[in-house]
């Protein structure tokens, strides 16, 4: 896969990104001060829990929502700050592919409608070759041609995320955001749309910023991972560096949470769990926002919040943290050994 | 890794078009109120299409040789004060009822659709929009149409815009509800990500979804207009005398309730038989398209 390269300049940079809403009883911080860098060709994952503000990121980042404060960087400019029509003008340049198979589509139009869309609007090619056009982009998604004369509710939910990659990719793209695109559809089509993710960045390079709150599918699409607690970026980092030394107590947490395939190794693994619910974006904690379900927290983590900081570990490659207890070194006291049985 | 996804074949793509649009009208069909709704309303239209056609006398021919006669063989709905054939005049009248209430339902969709889109769009003009329409929403329909009638004066054409005026709110409202409702659906994200403008977004993308909401509006909306018009004529604001209206023939009727009742029942029954049929077709498409499905 693609390495984030050294010298271009990347693609997407979210800097302080602020998004509150004004709720009677209050503000929720549904994102409160993100900073994320994606590469060219680079895929990112960003994994969280609901309600920690994925997708909220993911909707600004293709400025379907506007930010309350911070900036969008598409090519260094701030898609925040430019009018309406302009941000029109770019939106070639990025798309998204939603959740939900069922409402994703206009059910009013064609699968064919649906895909050459963005091609009419941005005039990407001449209108006597877009029939053309749209069945190639059928067929770099895994469908037949004459799938163009359907409509939505005559495919399935796999075919659908199929539907809506092409229609997102038809623009070319250089950054597609992937919203949790296989978190609705059952298990044995989530690989296969996986793969198909897999397959098309490979072959088109865009960059990818993949939400999701499944490890399994992160771990296996991701160049880098970002991890989300309440509305902010609590570490982000390689994947293998991730998955084998996690350093925020919340990311370790949560690849325990993870189940393993093998039933026996499952059955004997130490973990620990979690207690309580993830707090309320309208009202998240002093210091810390994971102090109050931290096995860790102490008294600076209650009172101080953590910036996100730059470490470097032992063998030279560098991550993000926010926490405390984390040295510059990437290298944290381990959580506290707690057997746990699993039924 | 395999790519080939099954496929189920489809031989017609144009049937599956048309299938989603009439599963609707289908279902509401399959119900007796739909059936014998349609049926009626599609009846009293072509009578009235048809009126130069089956009249057996012109509509303002007097024979005073055969005043307040009751209903014979020579003159089926009996004749008035003037000697009217009152078979002939009805059905002219329910030809003008039809025209006027079809078109101020066209005018008030045409007016009020819009109007709905470009509230439920843009949040900023909502409250302004919204406001104007509780305004409007807050004259009893009737009072507003016979003040714009009496103000523009008593004709078909007044009438017409009159009674359109007081339907507008009724779309807009509709229309807006359903933007509210769509908006947030992701195939709306997504044409706006894709690239499109607000006019594609709100004519490509949320009105054809609109749009049956949209038809079962009208639908319910023509009885009014009928009973509205023959109000306005009965007042003496809507088509003038001596062109026949089923709202001037009970006006009419008034001084000879007890000595000929037929000049008032006749224009009466049919008027309850238009907004009846038009009623029951709209209650029936209402139903059907109920996501819920409730079947009764």
């Amino acid at each position: 896969m693609a390495e984030q390269q050294n010298g271009d300049a990347p693609v997407l940079v979210l800097r302080d990104l602020v998004k509150h809403y004004q709720v009677p009883g209050g503000t929720v911080r549904s994102v409160d001060g993100v900073d994320l860098v994606i590469g060219r060709g680079e895929i990112v994952g960003l994994v969280g829990e609901s309600g920690s503000g994925k997708s909220t990121i993911g909707k600004m980042a293709v400025a379907l929502i506007s930010p309350s404060s911070g900036s969008v960087e598409l090519d260094g400019v701030d898609l925040a700050a430019l009018p309406k029509r302009r941000v029109r003008a770019m939106r070639k340049r990025f798309n998204i592919v939603f959740q939900d198979p069922g409402s994703s589509i206009n059910p009013r139009t064609t699968v064919g409608d649906a895909i050459s869309e963005p091609l009419r609007i941005h005039r990407i090619v001449p209108r006597r070759r877009i029939d053309e056009r749209v069945a190639e982009l059928l067929e770099q998604v895994g469908l037949r041609p004459d799938t163009a004369a359907r409509y939505p509710h005559e495919l399935s939910g796999g075919q659908r995320q199929r539907v809506s990659l092409a229609r997102a990719l038809a623009a070319g793209p250089e950054l597609l955001v992937a919203d949790e695109p296989t978190s609705a559809l059952d298990v044995s089509v989530q690989a296969s749309v996986l793969n198909l993710v897999a397959d098309l960045q490979q072959n088109l390079g865009f960059a990818c910023l993949f939400i999701s709150h499944d490890l399994s599918a992160i771990e296996y699409l991701a160049d880098r991972i970002a991890v989300m607690y309440l509305g902010r970026i609590v570490e982000v980092a390689d994947r293998r560096d991730l998955f084998e030394r996690p350093m925020h107590p919340y990311t370790d947490v949560l690849l325990q949470a993870a189940p393993v395939a093998d039933p026996v190794e499952q059955r004997g693994r130490e973990r620990v769990v979690l207690r309580g619910e993830i707090p309320s974006p309208m009202n998240p904690p002093s210091g810390c926002s994971f102090h109050p379900r931290c096995p860790l927290a102490t008294e600076v983590c209650r009172t101080t919040e953590p910036a996100l900081r730059t470490v470097q570990r032992a063998d030279g490659r560098t991550a993000q943290v926010a926490c405390h207890l984390v040295g510059d070194d990437g290298v944290r006291a381990a959580l506290p050994a707690e057997s746990v049985p699993v039924g | 890794m395999s790519l080939t996804t099954p496929v189920p074949s489809v031989h017609a793509p144009r049937s599956a078009k048309r299938s989603a649009r009439w599963r609707v009208l289908r279902k509401a069909l399959r119900t007796p109120s739909g059936i014998v709704g349609l049926t009626v309303a599609i009846g009293m239209v072509a009578l009235g299409l048809l009126a130069p056609v089956i009249a057996p006398y012109p509509a303002e021919a007097t024979d005073f040789g055969a005043l307040l006669q009751p209903p014979s063989a020579a003159h089926l709905l009996g004749t008035d004060e003037l000697g009217r054939d009152q078979f002939s005049r009805v059905l002219y009248g329910i030809g003008a009822s039809v025209q006027i209430g079809l078109l101020s339902v066209l005018i008030a969709a045409i007016v009020g659709v819009p109007l709905g889109l470009v509230a439920g769009y843009f949040r900023r003009l909502d409250s302004v929009i919204a406001r104007l329409l509780d305004v409007m929403l807050a004259f009893p329909n009737l009072i507003l149409a016979v003040g714009l009638a009496a103000i523009l004066g008593a004709s078909a054409m007044n009438a017409t815009i009159a009674l359109a005026v007081g339907a507008v709110p009724g779309f807009a409202r509709i229309i807006r509800g359903e933007v509210f409702r769509l908006r947030g659906l992701d195939f709306v994200s997504s044409a706006v990500a894709a690239g499109a403008g607000d006019g594609r977004v709100m004519f490509g993308h949320i009105l054809p979804n609109a749009s049956s909401a949209l038809l079962v509006q009208i639908t319910v909306s023509i009885p009014h207009a009928v009973l509205g018009e023959a109000a306005l004529s009965f007042l003496g604001l809507g088509i003038r005398p001596p062109a026949p209206s089923l709202g001037t023939m009970l006006s009419n009727a008034q001084p000879f309730l007890q000595t000929a009742p037929w000049m008032a029942i006749f224009p009466g029954l049919v008027i309850i038989a238009i907004t009846l049929a038009f009623n029951l077709f709209g209650d029936a498409l209402r139903d059907a398209l109920d996501p819920k499905g409730r079947r009764r």
